[in-house]
């Protein structure tokens, strides 16, 4: 199983004037800590979402339509502190007027007590 | 008291004891069977954590080897290697899972925190165990279990603890934009504050509540065949442990706190099968209830219990009987790996019992003893 988990997906986005969503769901509770970004065509960073522990899932407006997000990149980086042992899973999906239109993921980790691993989902949309 | 007054009053201890056992042991009569309640008495587990696992404690098995299947697929697996290709059940087997975990339902920690039905969801667990009934013989007992947890204080709770809360957060470490690209670096720093307060929760894990229940029925097949199964009976039990908080437990001297612990458990068993030892054909099928409280005290240096039991059996061998039990006992640190323990019981009922002679023990334990006797 590996050390963390680092994900790319390519998101094919539906044409709509609605706003994106991401939040994240895991298999177990465990305190998760994490910030989104989003990278413009150019390679602009814009911050989103502000690093902080979240009570997932917590949908997070990424601020524009999906017909303006195509093109960007989203970047969910964070950190899983484990207080119980075994698997989790993490996986980062993406919903447009209340309806998942995509999902990045699961990545799955082996959680030792007392561990803390790192996760970065990238999402690519077109 | 010095170290070596301490330890020449304990061996005072130790040889006033001795002469107490010696003279008790002289004056009793030659042992007689056992009677059912005290029997039963001698099956009071003080010890039954909220965390016991029914299906194990209801054949009275402690398996070294658990599966905890994780999909239905898995658990399903587990449960045709249960079962040979002619139908017999394989002894020995020891399942335990929770079935709600193995969907995407409510168990993310935002609803686990907010909803009480989450929570149940997710701490719901189901076990399977089976056990040879009588040795030397083909017959198979087996036990499926059901647990609920059905109350917890967040203290108690390793996904509610504010202590954990905030020593997450005391260890965050900012997620610069360089980490959009490029590998992920290392996540655990070293020395991790995380590790030790996780390791702290863990140690002080006698804080706060929980209260459990369990039903665990119970079937026996004479020939092992899984078609040859029949209904025994069943075991039901609830448990409660609480225990102070780190602001309300009492302190010896100025810094060390005294943790305190209160347990108790209700249990019902019915249709267990019982031989008499002595007359392998002399066998009953008994109810028994169980009733059992223990408070605890510890800290570093100092650990000390007081419990009571009370058992009521109907049917067995010898008919409807009851009788209690109670002990206390205080251990003392009076040295690095070095423990004054004093313990004290006294056992009730069954009729045979005939003086009811208060046992006193004590014994200085040297050596290994960074493990108190007393503590949990």
């Amino acid at each position: 199983m590996p050390d963390n988990i680092d994900l790319t997906c390519t998101i094919p986005l539906p044409d709509s004037a609605h706003h994106v969503f991401v939040q994240l769901e895991e298999t177990r509770p465990e305190r998760v800590e994490y910030r989104i970004n989003l990278r413009d065509p150019d390679n602009n960073v814009i911050h989103v979402v502000p690093q902080n522990f979240y009570d997932i899932p917590v949908p997070h407006d990424l601020g524009r339509s999906t017909n303006a997000l195509r093109g960007y990149k989203m970047i969910c980086v964070g950190e899983v502190k484990f207080a119980v042992s075994g698997p989790w899973q993490l996986r980062c999906e993406l919903r447009v007027n209340d309806s998942l239109v995509s999902t990045c993921g699961p990545g799955a980790l082996n959680g030792i007590q007392g561990t803390v691993k790192m996760f970065r989902f990238t999402c690519i949309f077109v | 008291m010095s170290i070596k007054n301490s330890a020449l009053f304990a061996v005072i201890l130790c040889s006033v004891a001795a002469q107490h056992l010696a003279s008790a042991q002289v004056a009793s009569p030659a042992p007689a069977p056992l009677p059912v309640p005290q029997d039963a008495l001698s099956t009071i587990n003080f010890d039954r954590a909220p965390g016991a696992v029914p299906a194990f404690d209801a054949l009275g098995l402690s398996p070294e080897n658990v599966s905890s299947p994780s999909t239905p697929r898995d658990f399903a697996g587990d449960l045709i290697n249960g079962v040979d290709r002619n139908g017999v059940l394989q002894n020995g087997l020891a399942i335990e899972t929770a079935p709600f975990r193995w969907f995407w339902i409510g168990t993310s920690i935002g609803e686990y925190r907010t909803n009480p039905f989450a929570r149940w969801a997710y701490n719901f667990s189901v076990s399977v165990a089976t056990a040879k009934a009588v040795e030397k013989s083909d017959a198979v007992q087996l036990a499926i279990g059901f647990k609920e947890v059905l109350w917890e204080s967040a203290d108690h709770d390793p996904y509610r603890n504010s202590d954990l809360d905030k020593a997450a957060r005391a260890g965050s470490r900012p997620f610069s934009d360089d980490l959009d690209s490029g590998p992920l670096p290392e996540s655990v720093s070293d020395p991790n504050p995380w590790a030790a307060a996780v390791e702290e929760f863990y140690k002080n894990k006698w804080r706060g509540g929980i209260w459990t229940a369990a039903i665990a029925p119970t079937w026996n097949s004479e020939s092992g065949e899984l078609s040859d199964l029949t209904e025994t009976g069943f075991t039901v039990w609830t448990a409660f442990a609480y225990g102070l908080p780190k602001n309300w437990s009492p302190r010896i001297g100025s810094k060390n706190p005294l943790n305190v612990q209160f347990a108790a458990e209700l249990r019902y068993r019915n249709g267990e099968h019982v031989t008499d030892p002595n007359d392998k054909m002399h066998i009953a099928s008994q109810n028994s209830f169980l009733t059992a409280a223990r408070v605890r005290v510890g800290s570093d240096t100092f650990n000390g219990f007081a419990e009571g039991g009370y058992v009521r059996v109907w049917h067995g061998l010898n008919g409807d009987d009851d009788g209690w039990r109670g002990a206390l006992g205080v251990e003392k640190r009076i040295a690095p790996n070095v423990w004054l323990v004093l313990s004290a019981g006294q056992q009730f009922g069954g009729g045979s019992v005939e003086g009811n002679e208060l046992f006193v023990l004590s014994s200085l334990r040297f050596g290994t003893a960074d493990k108190a006797q007393f503590a949990k």
